[in-house]
């Protein structure tokens, strides 16, 4: 049955289907907010800390990812210049040959 | 699509035809749906003034539309509940920057798809470890659903459980939430072309995983 229903709907239907229904939230999770944020109220010092953190975060990750792309790129070069040099002394050897 | 309608209405000029505003899904007039209670007017402007009562109605009121986001994002309870609060805490701290411009609700959602997207990767790491390890994903109870949309939702989940965040979080925006391709870029922080990529492979793959459990008819191409 499972599997006519799913050739039925196809795999457009399976995420319409996804985006009309709703999960319940665990229980208790408004006390839980609400508590967190009782507690987000009552240090501020920490909350701003852990903004802080997260945000030096975010801008690492930008960092890396600049980082990474820079090395391919230079990674890329150099790969070009030993591949050009490569060529040319095997030109070479095959002229003195 | 039953997304869209009366979220096209409310939603500002940032927001496309197709996105989603999860304040109307919660009221959409949608059969599956039932209308979560009704947002009484003023409690944001309340909230951002820093009334916690007013913010905790709207946690109430956004409760399962910003978990049932975190969990189709992160195909995890436990991740889901963790970014869920945190994307509530968020926009507790931000409500200051809220002005009006898209309807509290696909703001609350953009909210929520940040704080999705900075779980760590370490944690899907460990979670599909686990997986592998033979236990499946667990779906959280399924509110106002026939289980006829239950089993949909669940093969949908299993399907999808294998895919890595890079891959997932694209192919749920855009596939259930209906995103464009530039907002979804500017959401993630990614080009529009990696997002569209990874929205291309994610639904093959989520294709293949269905089409080898035998639920879904391979297509001739």
């Amino acid at each position: 049955m499972r599997s006519t229903v799913v050739v039925d709907v196809g795999l457009d239907g399976l995420f319409r289907c996804a985006s009309a229904v709703r999960l319940r939230a665990p229980e208790g999770f408004v006390q839980r907010v609400v508590a967190a944020l009782a507690d987000d109220a009552r240090s501020p010092l920490a909350s701003g800390l852990a903004r802080l953190y997260g945000r030096a975060r975010r801008a690492a990750g930008r960092r890396r990812a600049a980082l990474a792309s820079s090395a391919l790129v230079v990674g890329a070069v150099l790969a070009g210049w030993e591949a050009r040099r490569l060529c040319r002394s095997r030109g070479q050897r095959a002229r003195v040959a | 699509m039953t997304r869209g309608t009366a979220a096209d209405a409310t939603s500002g000029p940032p927001m496309t035809s197709k996105v989603h505003d999860v304040g109307v899904r919660a009221g959409s007039t949608t059969p599956e749906a039932s209308p979560a209670p009704e947002l009484s007017p003023g409690l944001v402007a309340r909230a951002s003034r820093g009334d916690q009562a007013a913010f905790s109605a709207l946690v109430e009121h956004y409760q399962h539309e910003v978990y049932t986001a975190a969990y189709l994002l992160l195909g995890n309870a436990q991740d889901a509940e963790d970014a869920a609060q945190e994307a509530f805490l968020r926009a507790y701290r931000g409500l200051a920057r809220y002005r009006g411009e898209a309807a509290f609700g696909t703001w609350l959602f953009r909210v929520a798809v940040r704080a999705a997207a900075d779980q760590r990767r370490r944690r899907w790491r460990m979670r599909r470890e686990e997986e592998l390890g033979g236990a499946g994903p667990a779906l959280p109870p399924v509110l106002d659903a026939s289980p006829e949309q239950r089993a949909q939702v669940r093969l949908l989940l299993e399907a999808m459980a294998a895919l890595p965040p890079a891959r997932r979080k694209p192919l749920v925006l855009r596939e259930v939430y209906g995103y464009q391709y530039a907002e979804m870029a500017s959401l993630l922080g990614k080009p529009i072309g990696t997002v569209k990529a990874a929205v291309h492979r994610g639904r093959l793959a989520v294709k293949e995983a269905l089409e080898r459990r035998g639920v879904l008819e391979a297509e001739d191409e």
